[in-house]
């Protein structure tokens, strides 16, 4: 467990960070967020001695940092600085196992987990061990930063903007490899952002900062219903209804999809569903091809003529999607219902958009209220 | 060229190999420059012979550029630890003036305290040699991007290892460059060894100005210049180890 207690930092007589407490709990991902300037660099290097606090102390499992030697103390931490900062005359095998050799681990060690948190972000460790950082681009050089700083097996993880220099596309699937880590690894993180999205994807709770304070330090959900005051109000953003959406895993809603097989016929259609007007169909192994509507079944003598096929990509979400995702395909393909499958294309249900009125009317917040 | 380095090696060989060659057939020599300077009976310095001139002239060269580096490295790294930052104006202007001083100069104020011979000659040379060595280490420390160190740091070295690990590896392109200047020139100033007896190829060149010998002078410029060119591939070929972009 990382705590923060009344923590200022001065710099010629200005308080860029001010009195500023917080508590992380262990597995849990903080994410730090605010303008640029607020001091959230600051607030990081704190708790690994990379800055000395003007007042304030900070523990570390109830340990107070100031009493560790700031070497020991660091390598017990992983820290991703905010431009990466690889060591351009060392491979990206040897950038990963600084740490490790700072600790005296094995030869035979070191090697093996290299290979390993290659893997675990994505690069070939035949491919990527005896590169150089010029060689890479910026998203294989933040993703070597985050295995450098994973190397050790470390408890804690401080990130600074660790998606940083990266298109949106990769950055998203960076975000998705880095939960995936979390899930299996359950570090103590305190990761720096600039994008809300971000923060909202991956926080367990966000800390707001501005000015050196910390405004709001909550969930995402929380602080996207109930932003603590006009900032937090105007820094979440018109969209902040949408945003939300993005937290919410449909599992809870889906609903029992009336389906079909292929080789359907009237009866069969009935039975799935006497009141529906449409009903899913499914090939012989319960993936979803198409669906049917009743309204032209009633009108045609060929059965065949009345499935409508689909594209899964167009219509379908999958298990693990939030409500955005049902609604922007919703919008996109003037669907109200659409069905859930699996990653292989298995129907499992279907959701409807009454969810999403229901839920947004819900969130009608509580600043916007009062 | 797949291998550029193993090329530069193998240039550098072969320069070698045809030094060696030149200066140890005083024949060939002696034929060269009686082709070259017909007029001239005597085309070869009588009072020392080459090989012993070019020993005298790679002891002076060796020992005080020995000197320079084992000094000015160390000082260049020592002013730029973040505790002695107020020392670095100051190193870098007394390098600066030890460049100033001619050589000469330095002779003539140290062979009252030190009589003739090798000490005063390799003062001279020492100091002269002293400033590109200690500003390209100051350059090369402070070459390297503050991220990198802070890196460093977060992941937990120490000073030390952040130094050893890091710091001179980065810098040691712009070092070996600072040396390679250094020597390059302590190559052609220790010809001043001559003049207070500490001999080099210097005797052959001052042998030739004062009996207007061109040959003599020869003798001494030759050596000396394929000797810088051989140093000067060497430390290249050295630098080229430590660039780490391409
Ligand atoms: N060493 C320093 N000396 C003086 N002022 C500093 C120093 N380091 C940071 N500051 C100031 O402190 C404030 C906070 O800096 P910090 O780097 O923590 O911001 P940040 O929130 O991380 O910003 P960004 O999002 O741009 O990275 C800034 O106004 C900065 O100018
Ligand atoms: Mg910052």
């Amino acid at each position: 467990m990382i705590s923060l207690n009344k923590i200022t930092k001065v710099y010629n007589d200005k308080a860029v960070v001010n009195n500023f407490s917080l508590e992380v709990d262990r597995g849990e991902m903080c994410v730090l967020i605010g303008p640029s300037g607020c001091g959230k660099t600051t607030t990081l290097r704190m708790i690994n001695r990379m800055i000395e606090p003007t007042s304030g102390e900070i523990f570390i499992d109830s340990r107070d940092v100031k009493k560790i030697k700031p070497d020991l103390l660091r390598r017990s931490i992983g820290y991703a600085i905010q431009m990466v900062g690889l060591f351009p005359h060392m491979t990206v095998a040897a950038n990963i196992a600084v740490v490790p050799q700072l600790l005296r681990w094995e030869k035979k060690k070191i090697k093996n987990r290299i290979d390993e948190l290659l893997i675990l972000v994505g690069l070939s460790p035949a491919e990527y061990s005896s590169k150089y950082p010029y060689q890479l681009s910026g998203g294989e050089a933040q993703r070597i930063g985050v295995a450098r700083a994973l190397a050790a097996n470390p408890p804690i993880l401080l990130m600074d903007e660790p998606f940083g220099a990266v298109d949106p596309l990769t950055r998203t699937k960076l975000q998705t490899q880095f939960l995936n880590i979390q899930k299996e690894l359950h570090k103590t993180i305190i990761l720096i952002t600039h994008d809300l999205d971000e923060a909202i994807r991956m926080a367990d709770r966000i800390a707001i900062m501005k000015d050196g304070e910390l405004v709001q330090y909550d969930t995402p959900e929380n602080i996207l219903s109930r932003p603590y005051n006009q900032f937090v109000y105007k820094f979440v953003g018109t969209d902040r209804a949408l945003k939300r959406l993005s937290r919410i895993n449909i599992s809870k809603f889906i609903k029992s999809a009336p389906s079909v097989d292929e080789d359907f016929s009237m009866d069969k259609v009935n039975q799935a569903c006497e009141k529906c007007r449409w009903v899913w169909v499914t090939d012989s192994k319960h993936r979803l091809i198409g669906w049917i509507d009743r309204k032209i079944l009633s009108q045609t003598t060929s059965i065949k003529e009345a499935l409508v096929p689909v594209s899964l990509d167009e219509i379908a979400v999958t298990e693990g999607a939030s409500l955005k995702e049902v609604l922007s395909i919703m919008l996109s393909s003037g669907l109200r219902t659409i069905p859930v499958t699996d990653k292989k294309g298995f129907l499992i249900g279907e959701i409807d958009m009454s969810i999403i009125e229901r839920i947004s009317a819900e969130s009608i917040n509580h600043y916007e209220k009062s | 060229m797949k291998n550029p380095k193993l090329k530069n090696w193998l240039i550098l060989i072969i320069l070698f190999a045809f030094f060696i060659v030149i200066i140890s057939n005083i024949d060939w020599w002696q034929r060269a420059l009686h082709f070259l300077f017909r007029d001239i009976e005597n085309v070869i310095y009588p009072r020392v012979p080459l090989i012993a001139m070019l020993g005298e002239h790679l002891k002076l060269v060796i020992i005080s550029s020995g000197l320079t580096i084992i000094t000015g490295v160390p000082l260049g790294i020592w002013v730029t630890r973040s505790s002695m930052r107020d020392f670095l104006d100051i190193i870098n202007n007394l390098v600066s003036i030890g460049q100033t001083i001619p050589p000469v100069a330095v002779l003539a104020l140290a062979v009252p305290v030190f009589g003739f011979g090798l000490i005063p000659v390799v003062l001279a040379l020492f100091l002269y040699g002293l400033l590109p060595v200690v500003r390209n280490t100051i350059a090369g420390i402070q070459s390297i991007p503050e991220f990198v160190l802070d890196s460093a740091y977060g992941l937990g070295m120490s000073k030390m290892q952040a130094l050893f690990k890091i710091e001179i590896p980065l810098s040691a392109r712009l070092i070996m460059t600072g040396i390679r200047i250094s020597v390059i020139i302590n190559i052609g100033t220790a010809m001043i060894g001559a003049i207070i007896g500490a001999g080099g190829l210097g005797s052959a060149v001052i042998a030739g100005l004062v009996q207007d010998n061109v040959a003599y002078i020869m003798e001494g410029v030759v050596p000396a210049a394929f000797l810088a060119i051989l140093t000067d591939r060497f430390f290249s070929n050295i630098e080229s180890i430590f660039v780490y972009n391409q």
